[in-house]
């Protein structure tokens, strides 16, 4: 489900780029980008190039660190936007809404927003969910691989560079070597094309039990992602938005 | 009970509550954002015929309750949980004293769940004492994430959380449900975190630890827990839920349950009034993996497990003969009315 938020830009800026950046925000927990989570509500900016974009999550409750994580990489993503000044995010109808609000827009640490509330930074929540993606995503590939009659054994002897003539979907491909990118593993054409996060190859032999594990991780992750989605759905239906 | 091809499979709901969350029990906007949050879950879950009007759903009440349950929801006996809010609602939002005053119409229908708040420290452990000795509790129910003053939760493994449930063990409790589940829980501590159930259970392993919700959406980080200890449950509350909108995802998550915990650990709940146990139920015994998902996990969902999720293992764990049960339970003004309706 894609909710197109409502986008309201003065003409010297690219609405495609701006919608382009909030595709790159995404949901630590659910590995998804907010934008095609429905959760950007609004998108104005006035002639001087200032921007506010309104977040609406499924829940009142959703967690503060994830709420954070969020609004602040809106307000990076947007920043760096040609001909925008200044970033607002608003958080609507969330129990730490203003403190989000109000400390991602001063550029205050997590720590420093909530005094009371763990770490300093959410740097290593980011790195925990960014590996949990890269499971996630590299579970769906080789599901789709097993499926097209892949071997364990064949799937492990593959290489990066083997990757384009794979009989799966591109994207699941592209989805899972930018993720690998992103944490800085070797993706050279030369490497196993199934690594784990700290970058080694699996043994065939363990690759099954490999697979089974990673294969409820991404489980985790796409129920949630549901449960979510229909929350989502749920808030929006039942309550008038204020 | 639910009936197939005349034979009669015993049903324990492992997750239900009785709340009162009217706006005259809010203490503060917390307790109306609360139930609010909770109606989104109902109606996002929900078959459309099953979804209530919300004034109901703050406050449904005793008749609703005990219809619902056992006269058009199969459940024969009902695990009625204790959540307390007092940080949200004036008189708490459900708590064991309220769910007693039901309990005492139909005793043999539920098993009531005390708790503890460890932050009450050494002034707590004689009111946990007294709540012990005056009232007929067979579990407990503890939530981590509840507020308290300037603390926004707690650990199982805190040490005087520790204390509690040597207390508790003394006393007799064998079975402990602790609600992780959908964040509620507003800051990043304990946002995705089961741990602290890995650490009591293999610290108490004369204890069953019943985790509610299955951890979700950390369901992984549950599979590996419950896959080392031995003493961990996984209560599928929520994650029943998803099977009418979202059956694959249902069957997945039932798949893994039972490749990584197996068939004898696994605890039916519908989490009532969030969503009502008959629309689960009917759903979940006719229930089948799509062909892809029975092929990859080589497995069905037998009668025989379908059995021992729906009542065998929650009977099992709180030492319930369900022969005996059932004799019990044919005496009572539900049984009187469920013979008169048929």
């Amino acid at each position: 489900m894609t909710q197109t938020p409502d986008v309201r830009l003065p003409a010297h800026l690219d609405r495609d780029e701006v919608l382009g950046r909030l595709d790159r925000v995404l949901d630590p927990e659910l590995d998804e980008s907010v934008l095609s989570l429905g959760f950007v509500e609004s998108v104005e900016g006035d002639d001087d190039g200032n921007v506010e974009v309104c977040l609406r999550l499924p829940t009142y409750w959703c967690a503060a660190n994830f709420s954070y994580l969020m609004a602040s990489d809106v307000r990076r993503e947007l920043a760096s936007v040609a001909g925008v000044q200044s970033v607002a995010v608003r958080l609507g109808d969330h129990f730490v809404g203003s403190e989000v609000q109000e400390g991602t827009g001063s550029g205050k640490t997590f720590g420093e927003a909530f005094p009371e509330g763990g770490p300093d930074t959410l740097e290593e929540t980011r790195q925990i969910f960014l590996r949990k993606g890269y499971f996630g995503r590299q579970q769906r590939l080789l599901q789709a691989l097993r499926r097209a009659g892949l071997s364990f054994g064949e799937i492990a002897a593959l290489r990066v560079g083997d990757a384009e003539s794979l009989p799966v979907n591109e994207r699941l491909i592209d989805r899972y070597l930018e993720r690998r990118e992103e944490l800085g593993l070797d993706c050279s054409e030369t490497v196993a094309l199934v690594v784990n996060v700290k970058g080694e190859a699996i043994p065939s032999q363990d690759l099954e039990t490999y697979y089974v594990r990673a294969r409820t991780t991404r489980l985790a992750m796409e129920a949630s992602g549901s449960l979510c989605s229909a929350m989502l759905e749920a808030r929006n239906s039942n309550w008038t938005s204020t | 009970m639910y009936s197939v091809n005349g034979e009669d499979i015993f049903v324990v709901d492992g997750h239900m509550h009785f709340w009162d969350a009217g706006p005259d029990n809010h203490k503060n906007d917390y307790g109306n954002a609360w139930i609010k949050c909770f109606y989104d879950y109902h109606s996002a879950l929900s078959p459309a015929d099953y979804v209530w009007d919300f004034d109901k759903y703050c406050n449904y009440g005793e008749e609703a309750l005990v219809n619902d349950m056992f006269i058009d929801g199969y459940v024969d006996v009902a695990i009625l949980n204790s959540t307390y809010l007092y940080e949200f609602f004036k008189t708490g939002f459900n708590t064991h004293q309220k769910n007693n005053v039901v309990k005492q119409k139909h005793p043999d229908r539920f098993m009531l769940c005390g708790s503890y708040d460890p932050r009450d420290e050494e002034a707590g452990l004689d009111r946990f004492r007294e709540m012990m000795a005056g009232y007929p509790i067979s579990g407990l129910k503890l939530y981590t994430a509840e507020w308290r003053g300037d603390s926004k939760g707690w650990k199982l493994n805190d040490p005087w959380s520790y204390r509690y449930l040597e207390l508790a063990q003394e006393l007799g409790i064998k079975n402990v449900h602790v609600h992780k589940g959908p964040t509620i829980y507003p800051l990043s501590r304990d946002a995705f975190d089961v741990n602290d159930v890995d650490y009591a259970a293999t610290d108490f392993p004369g204890l069953n630890f019943i985790v509610e919700h299955v951890g979700l959406p950390r369901l992984d980080d549950f599979c590996w827990i419950a896959t080392q200890e031995p003493n961990v449950y996984a209560g599928t509350s929520v994650a029943m839920a998803f099977i009418n909108s979202r059956p694959r995802y249902f069957a997945e998550i039932m798949a893994n349950l039972l490749f990584w915990l197996g068939e004898d650990r696994i605890l039916f709940g519908s989490d009532y009034a969030i969503w009502s146990p008959k629309w689960i139920i009917d759903k979940f015994m006719s229930f089948q993996f799509p062909d892809d998902i029975s092929e990859e996990f080589g497995m069905d969902l037998t009668p025989a497990i379908r059995r021992k999720i729906m009542g065998e293992n929650a009977a099992r764990l709180y030492g319930m003969d369900i022969e005996a049960q059932r004799t019990k339970l044919a005496g009572d003004e539900i049984a009187a009315r469920l013979s008169s309706a048929t």
